[in-house]
């Protein structure tokens, strides 16, 4: 009886081990991350998904704002507009910060999820981006922060392209279209799907963006 | 000592009540909340333009609000003069050099407005989102006042069908534009299409330099 429960102990230890430093499966997506260059840490961080484009050319010359359009983002009435000084080239809604505020109990650590106004510029293009999930994004479904990195990964929360304009806040897609034109995200920007390719398909590395 | 207790609790408890009632009545109703429109200390009439701050210009001419930043045009709100309030250009517009000091906007607030987001639908997105259902809605407005620094008030009209007056707003205008009157300041009144006047009452609220460009 003594040798029987001992053995069940062992049996039980041995299997609560494996739980814990059980690894996931790893997708061919994931074997083709390409590393630190496109990671961006903070609110949002992506990198060229399993097509692997990405151009982050712009984040050696953030400062260098190009002539020609450039992008307007409206956080009241969550409009985004691409247009030069005397024209309007693309006219949006999109879905800008709530300005809500995450405080996590245990660590005391906050997030405030605003759009910051100011000037900026386009400093990386994305397709088919994945979204690594910070922190923020399981404190405030109440689920444990994983400590394996593949469990951040997301591929379908960003849409089909994503603009950085620097600090980790992007423009992107969403899977929340009927939300456009109300400000309920975590700081960046979101679009819908045909704005968001018109957008990236007149954008370059270096078109300046205001926020007002 | 058990009767200078009690004959202390007997009258300090209610006094106290009445202090935190006072307060409490104060603060629930007393001046504007900074939020909608922020009265701000006498020192900061005069704001510092910098490169990270929107400005307002009114151009009189071709009858259109600009919002720029870094001189950059980022919005126009095109509008119909209703009453220029006999205005002889209170302000100088300077392009070509930046202004180190502009008066800005004060304080802004509707009068009437409409709410963009249904009650029915703020109150699922709110649930969804966890989000105060203050930080998603937005205000299409009827009728908005800006309070200039400089004591200028530019009454904002929209053709907006549905706006619903905000009682104690109106009371505050009315009281406003007496005050006006009395004391000679200038004002100017204008007609804007509603989605411009929703934009130009969020620019507002965070009392941008204004200039008015004769």
């Amino acid at each position: 009886m003594r040798v029987l429960s001992c053995l069940l102990f062992s049996v039980a230890v041995v299997a609560v081990t494996l739980l814990i430093v059980r690894r996931p499966m790893m997708t061919t997506a994931v074997d083709t991350i390409q590393p630190s260059e496109v990671l961006y840490n903070g609110r949002i961080t992506a990198f060229g998904g399993a097509n692997g484009d990405s151009d982050t050319t712009g984040r050696r010359s953030q400062a260098r704002h190009l002539k020609g359009p450039y992008i307007v983002i409206d956080r009241y009435c969550n409009k985004l507009f691409l247009r030069t000084e005397d024209s309007i080239l693309l006219e949006a809604l999109c879905s800008t910060g709530s300005g809500g505020e995450l405080v996590d109990a245990p660590t005391g650590r906050r997030w405030q999820f605003d759009t910051p106004p100011g000037v900026f510029t386009v400093d990386a293009k994305l397709t088919n981006p994945w979204w690594r999930k910070p922190d923020w994004a399981f404190i405030e479904e109440g689920i444990p922060v994983p400590k394996n990195d593949a469990e951040r990964l997301d591929d379908q929360m960003m849409g089909e392209y994503a603009i950085g304009f620097g600090d980790g806040f992007f423009i992107h897609g969403t899977i929340y279209e009927r939300l456009l034109g109300v400000a309920v995200t975590h700081g960046c920007v979101r679009l819908g799907t045909a704005d968001l390719k018109k957008l990236y398909d007149h954008t370059r590395i270096g078109t300046s963006v205001y926020v007002f | 000592m058990s009767f200078s207790f009690l004959q202390c609790k007997t009258t300090c408890g209610p006094t106290l009540a009445a202090i935190v009632l006072h307060f409490t009545l104060l603060a629930a109703f007393g001046p504007a909340a900074p939020s909608s429109a922020s009265p701000g200390p006498k020192a900061a009439k005069l704001a510092p333009v910098s490169e990270a701050t929107p400005r307002l210009v009114i151009d009189m001419q071709r009858q259109v609000i600009d919002v720029r930043l870094t001189d950059i045009v980022l919005r126009e709100y095109a509008f119909t003069i209703l009453d220029d309030g006999g205005m002889t250009g209170g302000f100088t517009e300077n392009l070509s050099s930046p202004p180190s000091e502009m008066p800005i906007v004060e304080s802004v607030y509707l009068i009437s407005g409409a709410e963009t987001i249904p009650e029915a639908e703020l109150r699922i997105i709110a649930e969804e989102t966890g989000l105060g259902a203050d930080h998603i809605q937005r205000f299409l407005p009827g009728k908005m006042v800006l309070v200039t620094s400089e004591g200028m008030r530019i009454y904002i009209e929209t053709e907006c069908p549905t706006a619903k007056t905000f009682r104690w707003q109106w009371i505050k205008d009315v009281f406003g534009r007496v005050w006006c009157a009395l004391t000679g300041g200038n004002s100017l009144h204008l007609s804007l299409s509603a989605e411009d006047a929703m934009s130009l009452y969020g620019v507002a609220r965070s009392r941008p330099p204004v200039t008015v460009k004769q």
